[in-house]
């Protein structure tokens, strides 16, 4: 009797006194995002967070670079922008302060805090999520909705960190006090990837930038297994040649035309070949050219004539 | 050293046409030469007995001049010495002041002398003069240092020196210069060093702490110009410490030099938050022997409040700010682990780059929503509850506050600690 009283306890002790599992690298993690505008232009990106149940480390923070070229993008208003109840607004001050990032708002899980961040290390601003509590943290297995960016920013490719958790309070000795050891070890076990997010619209418009970044969002969807499939790539390729065809054209409606069809393209093959932020890519994009694309100038009416 | 005069003091008196009981009077000299100040030098001297001579009788050694010339080991003075065979004495000189110094022995002697021409014996005497002289050079030592300020050695604490560009070595020049004597008495003096701690700047232990170390064994000899060059690292307590030069044939000769090591520029929380102290956070972690434990390096102070700041937004309760750095910095607990000094829970705290935080803030508001015991830890030595008006602060919510404000969080006994000197950075 006595001796199964004690096994209880003794099996409580033995779970207290086991060593701590640093966890393993992050590997297959997912940031899946689904991008809604408003009718005044105003962009919702939304994330999901998956951490694979074949990862050890629960997933507690995820960051995003939204930095900003100041000198080429237009900063956009930051109207109507609210933030996550537990947002670091000392932090995101500074970090704005001394980073130029695309305007945001944000929303955050329960127990999530947000703000905007400044990387040690880094010369880019970010936009980061981290979970309060243990109980927050997405566990191997699961996903967690909840984390999203209010921007007027246009959809754009992001540089994305997502972190396990590390108590660094467990780590073996040889770890006390040392930063660079540490800092090391996080460093493996973060996993980097891209998703989309806002980016602010550039400052001068001019068309043939304009299509030239927006045939790479498409050659870059494409290597990121955002658009996949034969056919989806051949009518995506010849809707981009037409639009580039049409750069030229003295008829603006022919080249919102040209545009336009890239949208059907995209829209018609939306789960057949394009994920939700290959969609939202060259959707949203292509709308803020049709609707930005100036009429022609006198300049350009002139040569029209001319030819 | 000695030297070793044979006098063989009645090679004389085989000349012929020595008269009988004739005395015989010689002069003997020695040059001591530059003998250091209270150092020894002997000169050892054998009175030989001629081979004519039946017998001889050697009277006492006198002594006049300088004092410092000694007599010993003394194996003539009344010896009855037979046919060929030799006493032996030493001369010493110890010079007890500087400058030159001479002295006069003598000592007579009484023989019975076979002349072989004569084929007779007669009686001879004599008597014996030695004239010594010798010098102590006046020598005055100076030690000068390259650095009057030097940074503590930083590496053996698994840190960068380069990281914070703190020189820890500095060149001490010892220079020996005559006051009396030749230019050439400052060539080859050995000049010994050492450094004994006079000050540990936050340390207010009992007890010895480590120094700082010289290269070359802690010695160098002059050259010509009398000056031999040595090198100085510090070690890793601050402080100051002082070092002494002295001759290693006579430590009454020496010279002292203070070196200040420290980190330079640290400043006191108290003189750059004033007001913030008590109601944005507090200062805790004051021991009886680290009494001026929250220096830091300003370059961090705005850093070092706006985590303050986002804390106390974030959970309404002043942290609890612990360690930091002491007045100089340098090793914050000195000795190992479990070393013999003192206890040591953390590595860093050495530049003004680290800063503590209790697990437990002070909440500032009644009923705050905050509060909550800490996580459940497999650790069963550490509490992770906080007492009754205090909130519990999350390790990855100071995490993310500390990597906003460019620093880490790193394993640390008891606390949390937060260091500026390196973060992640963007995916490479």
């Amino acid at each position: 009797m006595k001796i199964r009283h004690l096994l209880p306890f003794l099996l409580v002790m033995v779970a207290d006194c086991r060593a701590y599992e640093i966890p393993r690298p992050l590997t297959g993690v997912k940031a899946q995002a689904t991008v809604t505008s408003t009718d005044d232009g105003v962009f919702s990106y939304k994330y999901m967070i998956v951490n694979p149940s074949n990862n050890n480390g629960s997933i507690a923070s995820f960051y995003m670079f939204i930095d900003q070229d100041p000198s080429a993008d237009k900063v956009s208003s930051t109207d109507g922008l609210s933030q996550c109840p537990k947002f670091f607004r000392v932090s995101s001050q500074r970090a704005q302060k001394e980073r130029p990032m695309t305007p945001v708002g944000s929303t955050a899980p329960d127990n999530w805090t947000c703000g905007f961040s400044r990387l040690a290390l880094s010369n880019k601003g970010s936009f980061g999520w981290s979970a309060m509590q243990d109980g927050a943290m997405i566990q191997p297995g699961k996903s967690l909705k909840g984390f999203s960016l209010i921007s007027r920013g246009l959809p754009a490719i992001r540089d994305i960190i997502i972190e396990p958790d590390l108590d660094s309070d467990q780590l073996p000795d040889e770890y006390e006090g040392d930063v660079g050891k540490t800092v090391a070890l996080e460093k493996t076990l973060r996993w980097t990837g891209k998703t989309i997010g806002p980016r602010d619209p550039p400052h001068v418009f001019i068309k043939e930038s304009f299509i030239e970044y927006f045939t790479s969002l498409k050659e870059q969807s494409v290597a990121l297994g955002w658009i996949t499939g034969s056919e989806v790539d051949k009518e995506l390729s010849a809707a981009f040649a037409k639009l580039k065809t049409k750069l030229a054209t003295c008829d603006r409606s022919e080249l919102k035309e040209a545009m336009s069809e890239v949208v059907k393209v995209s829209q018609r093959f939306e789960g057949k070949g394009i994920t939700a932020e290959g969609l939202a890519l060259l959707v949203f994009n292509a709308k803020y050219f049709n609707s930005t694309l100036p009429a022609l100038s006198t300049a350009e009416k002139q040569a029209c004539k001319a030819r | 050293m000695k030297y070793i005069f044979n006098i063989l003091l009645l090679s004389a008196l085989s000349l012929s046409a020595i008269p009988a009981s004739a005395s015989l009077i010689q002069h003997w000299t020695a040059d001591f030469g530059v003998v250091p100040f209270m150092q020894r030098k002997t000169i050892g001297l054998t009175f030989g007995s001629d081979i004519n001579s039946v017998s001889q009788t050697v009277g006492n050694v006198v002594v006049s001049g300088s004092g410092d010339f000694k007599i010993e080991n003394d194996g003539c003075s009344g010896a009855s010495i037979p046919r060929g065979a030799e006493c032996f004495f030493d001369i010493v000189f110890k010079p007890s002041v500087v400058g030159f110094q001479e002295a006069q022995f003598y000592f007579d002697w009484v023989s019975q002398y076979h002349d072989p021409v004569e084929d007779v014996t007669v009686p001879a005497d004599g008597r014996v003069y030695y004239h010594v002289w010798g010098r102590t050079c006046g020598l005055a030592l100076q030690m000068t240092t390259a650095e009057a300020e030097i940074g503590p050695d930083l590496k053996v604490a698994k840190f960068d020196q380069n990281d914070v560009g703190l020189i820890s070595k500095t060149t001490i020049t010892g220079k020996v210069t005559v006051t009396d004597g030749p230019p050439e008495c400052v060539k080859d003096k050995v000049i010994k060093f050492s450094a004994v701690p006079i000050e540990s700047s936050g340390h207010d232990h009992a007890g010895p702490r480590p120094t700082g170390k010289f290269n070359k064994q802690g010695q160098c000899t002059t050259n010509k110009h009398g000056v031999c060059i040595i090198e100085f690292s510090a070690g890793q307590v601050s402080g100051v410490e002082r070092l002494r030069a002295e001759f290693l044939e006579d430590a009454n000769f020496y010279a002292l030099l203070n070196v200040n090591v420290g980190v330079p520029g640290l400043v006191r929380v108290e003189d750059v938050a004033g007001s913030l102290i008590g109601t944005l956070f507090d200062l805790v972690g004051w021991t009886g022997t680290h009494t001026d434990n929250h220096y830091f390096n300003p370059a961090y102070g705005e850093d070092m409040i706006g985590i303050a700041t986002q804390l106390f937004e974030t959970y309404q309760a002043r942290p609890q700010l612990n360690d930091m750095s002491l007045i100089k910095g340098g090793l914050f607990d000195i000795g190992d682990k479990n070393g013999i000094y003192w206890k040591s829970p953390h590595l860093y705290h050495r530049t003004g780059s680290s800063m503590d935080f209790n697990h437990c803030a002070v909440s500032a508001i009644v009923d705050n929503p905050n509060s909550q015991n800490g996580p459940v830890n497999p650790n069963p030595d550490k509490l992770n509850t906080c007492p009754l008006g205090s909130v519990w602060i999350f390790r990855r919510v100071l995490k993310t506050i500390c990597r906003d404000n460019n620093a880490s969080i790193v394993k640390e006994q008891d606390n949390y600690h937060c260091d500026f000197n390196h973060a992640l950075g963007e995916p490479e």
